[in-house]
């Protein structure tokens, strides 16, 4: 019954999406305000099926109803309740689901959050995400129907794939696509813009934080995979280049490159056709994502169930959604032309170099994870293109992004002056090259560890001198008045705590790659080894019954000199459901440095092989990207959004750099 | 992952190898017999097996290489990440050619041979990878002189509309617009 009742509802739902997608639309062309304002209450409803839909598909999987083919294959009698309800999510119809209430979600939100949009612009913003929920529906309803049963029901289900059933794969998906989906919003606004063939500054500025949420749901999304792959592969990798983790992170460097260009548009009004591109292109990205993550064109260790069926569909979707975009992108660019003025040495040249760069990079992993089909496809044979590659040509892109970013931010809008801005910077400048040499003389660090580590300190430099800037920007009162005013600027706070989490990403990328040690070993019960001064005694290896499996888990204590730091507990767990072991590393987290074990093959003598891994700044990995998550939340809570939203639309800003009435700005 | 050879080639079905080559299926079997027939080996494969090196540059060059060789029985997975035989073989075998002093290009060859270019993650340089080793600088550098040439271009035309002549017209075209929206 209550697989029927999810049915129904996603049923509704779609039917909901059409009359969204399509009356507010018709609505907004004539002029019809009642149609318009019908979107609004058709998000409701949307979000509440799905929201329906939803709990019928979380309570199948609780109460264990394997009558339920998509219950049956992914959960069983012994699964834990936490990774019961989180299965719902463990493979793709379940996840499509999620990713299609979180479409709902956000148009909810954008429905009830867009009150000062004039009526015809929220129509089609509204109507264009309908627009996009319809197809995913249909996709589902087409080939994906969690809610598809099985006759006879089994007794025992096959269990979610032991890989998932770890706390952090548990939150991964749902924050991954509220990035992903959130970017639907400024692809709604971008399409609706061109649509409506006028653009304005309190758009724009309404668009942004809402871009700037989603890209920070992202960012996080994207570090608790990493942070799980390093948990739970078991050999201490945090990232793999495959095509499902380039899928997330193509779409994270245009949003990325969004975010700052959005900071022009909004600020500055320059460049708003490049800003509507790379809104159109953040979501198409993240539609290509799940095409090449659900269709089986690509092999990744991240094996989704696969169909050639839902490749082909979502392919047409795709085509349909990106061509559509592109082609009225085409015919409407033309119109929003700057109006900003600026010198060449401004913080607008930057943002935008700092745009190519992104953009630059964002193509490149495009590049690599297509060019062995497009090979394959030309009958030119087979090639792997994989980490060295990525590794080989990312770095070279991404460093001058990280000289820039030292510096960008302390120059003015406009204009500046070269000079200035090396002033302010030349002592900061010489001190950190001096730092940097200091580290390759005194410590194991190689050249190319110090210059990295240097650009970190450059980074964090450029944080300082921005912060001293403003404090010097500010007249009034003491220097605790005019911190207490900085730190309320929370856009500011926010951009410096991004930028922070840059300079702790690179060092912590830098030193782990770099200073990591790794050690293969072969110790007997007692054995022990020492490693970078620390002693690894290895204590045996007992059972251990899990409610779904049963492991081997072994002892190793760790000393440095006599003293006992820490005692690790690293596992092979044998799920019920499958016959491989699966490796549970044993990890001591640090500040500083993380020591990793990973539990290898036991030997006919008793002895272990194992893997010891001291990892130093490896926490860094996760510390900066969080850092800019929680950067990218405090920015889109800044005033001023808040306050613009309570006023009416600006006065709207003239194309060409004059200002005309509005009403000749229409193209049509 | 371990969890992607529960079969004893690490085939999960027809499409294991991305175009569900029969070819590459062949390949390993064949690759299994090269390697795989020898009496120590065991039922599983060990990642962690420690090994030797007689110089430490050596350590240093054999995890490069077998971070940058393909398993071809599993997923996607270079063969320092995978417990699959075919792997721990391949681990054995660039850890014998480098203790015998072969070079980096001589294992690459040594493996292209028996597997083709497929299983070299780092794709060689040769005419059909062009595009792909340079296609990134090549996006670097057009989208930096497309912003240059759209900077300039921008130059010109707000220097040319601030010009008096233009100024003046403008001003005429904008009171014409405001008249006729007042009609």
């Amino acid at each position: 019954m209550i697989g029927e009742i999810g049915h129904l509802a996603m049923i509704l739902a779609f039917a909901v999406c059409i009359v969204q997608a399509t009356v507010p639309l018709v609505g907004a062309w004539r002029g019809n305000r009642s149609w318009m304002a019908l979107a609004i209450p058709a998000a409701g409803a949307q979000f509440a099926l799905l929201a329906i839909a939803w709990l019928c598909l979380e309570i199948a999987f609780v109460a264990n109803d394997f009558s339920l083919a998509y219950v049956a294959t992914n959960s069983s009698q012994d699964l834990p309740l936490v990774y019961r309800i989180s299965a719902a999510w463990g493979a793709h119809e379940g996840s499509m689901l999620l990713w299609m209430l979180i479409l709902a979600g956000w148009g909810f939100a954008v429905a009830h959050l867009s009150g000062a949009l004039p009526a015809t612009f929220r129509a089609r913003v509204l109507a264009v995400i309908a627009l996009a929920g319809t197809g995913f529906l249909l996709f589902m309803l087409a080939t994906s129907n969690p809610f598809e049963r099985i006759l006879p029901a089994p007794l025992q289900g096959r269990d979610l794939n032991p890989l998932l059933q770890d706390p952090g794969m548990a939150a991964h998906p749902p924050l991954l696509y509220m990035g992903y989906v959130g970017l639907v919003v400024p692809f709604a606004f971008a399409v609706a813009a061109l649509l409506e063939g006028r653009l304005d500054l309190a758009w724009m500025r309404w668009t942004r934080p809402w871009t700037t949420v989603a890209w920070a749901f992202l960012t996080a999304g994207i570090m608790l995979g990493s942070w799980w792959a390093y948990s739970e592969l078991g050999w201490g990798g945090w990232w793999f280049w495959d095509p499902v983790e380039n899928a997330s992170f193509m779409p994270w460097l245009v949003a990325t490159a969004l975010i700052h260009s959005l900071a022009v548009s909004e600020q500055r009004g320059a460049f708003r056709s490049w800003t509507l591109l790379l809104a159109i292109f953040g979501f198409s990205l993240s539609l290509l994502g799940t095409f090449l993550v659900r269709s089986g064109v690509l092999v990744s260790v991240h094996a989704f169930a696969t169909d050639p069926a839902r490749g082909v569909f979502i392919l047409i979707f795709l085509a349909v959604v990106i061509g559509s975009a592109l082609m009225l992108y085409a015919l409407r660019a033309a119109h929003f032309t700057s109006v900003g003025r600026f010198d060449l040495f401004s913080r607008e040249t930057f943002l935008l170099v700092n745009n190519v760069l992104l953009v630059a990079a964002s193509a490149t992993i495009l590049l690599g994870t297509l060019y062995p089909l497009f090979l394959d496809a030309l009958d030119a044979g087979k090639i792997s293109v994989g980490p060295p590659y990525f590794n080989a040509v990312f770095i070279p892109l991404t460093l001058p992004l990280a000289l820039l970013l030292g510096f960008a931010p302390l120059v003015r809008w406009k204009g500046d002056g070269a000079k200035r801005v090396f002033e302010a910077l030349r002592w900061p400048l010489v001190l950190i090259i001096l730092v940097g040499i200091g580290i390759f003389l005194a410590s194991p660090a190689s050249w190319a560890m110090a210059a990295s580590s240097a650009c970190a300190l450059w980074i964090v430099a450029g944080v300082a001198g921005g912060l001293r800037d403003r404090l010097r920007h500010r007249r009034e009162g003491g220097f605790f008045r005019r911190f207490q005013r900085t730190i309320a600027e929370r856009g500011f706070i926010g951009m410096s705590l991004a930028h922070l989490g840059v300079a702790f990403f690179i060092a912590g990328v830098t030193w782990t790659s770099g200073a990591g040690v790794e050690r293969d070993v072969r110790l007997l019960p007692g054995e022990s080894v020492d490693m970078v001064g620390h002693t690894f005694r290895f204590e045996g290896v007992g059972p251990l019954a899990g409610p779904n499996y049963r492991s081997q888990q072994g002892i190793v204590q760790v000393f440095r000199g006599d003293e006992p730091i820490t005692t690790l507990f690293p596992e092979k767990r044998t799920y019920f459901s499958q016959l491989q072991p699966m490796t549970e590393a044993g990890i001591e987290a640090g500040f500083w440095r993380d020591l990793h074990v990973a539990l290898g093959e036991e030997h006919a003598d008793g002895a272990w092989t194992m893997r010891l891994q001291y990892k130093p700044l490896v926490r860094w990995i996760w510390l900066g990207p969080l850092l800019m998550a929680i950067g990218g939340l405090l920015a889109a809570g800044d005033r001023r959004y808040r306050l613009s939203l309570r006023r009416q639309p600006s006065p709207v800003l003239a194309e060409g750099g004059s200002s005309v009435s509005s009403r000749s700005l229409q193209t049509h | 992952m371990s969890a992607s050879n529960a079969h004893p080639f690490g085939l999960k079905g027809p499409r294991a190898f991305g175009a569900g080559s029969i070819l590459f299926e062949i390949v390993a079997i064949l690759a299994f017999a090269l390697f795989g027939a020898g009496p120590v080996i065991a039922t599983q494969g060990d990642l962690f097996e420690p090994r030797d090196f007689s110089f430490p540059a050596h350590e240093e060059r054999y995890l490069r290489m077998i971070n940058s060789l393909r398993c071809l029985v599993c997923q996607n997975q270079t063969i320092a990440e995978s417990d699959a035989d075919l792997a721990t073989d391949l681990r054995r075998e660039v850890h014998r050619m480098i203790e015998q002093g072969r070079s980096d290009e001589e294992i690459a060859d040594f493996m292209t041979a028996r597997f083709g270019e497929f299983v070299l993650y780092r794709p060689r340089l040769r005419s059909d990878t062009i595009l792909l080793w340079f296609g990134p600088f090549l996006f670097v550098g057009a989208g930096l002189v497309l912003l240059v040439l759209r900077l300039r271009k921008r130059k010109d035309a707000l220097r040319w509309s601030t010009s008096g002549s233009v100024r003046k017209r403008a001003r005429r075209l904008l009171e014409e617009g405001g008249v006729r929206k007042k009609t």
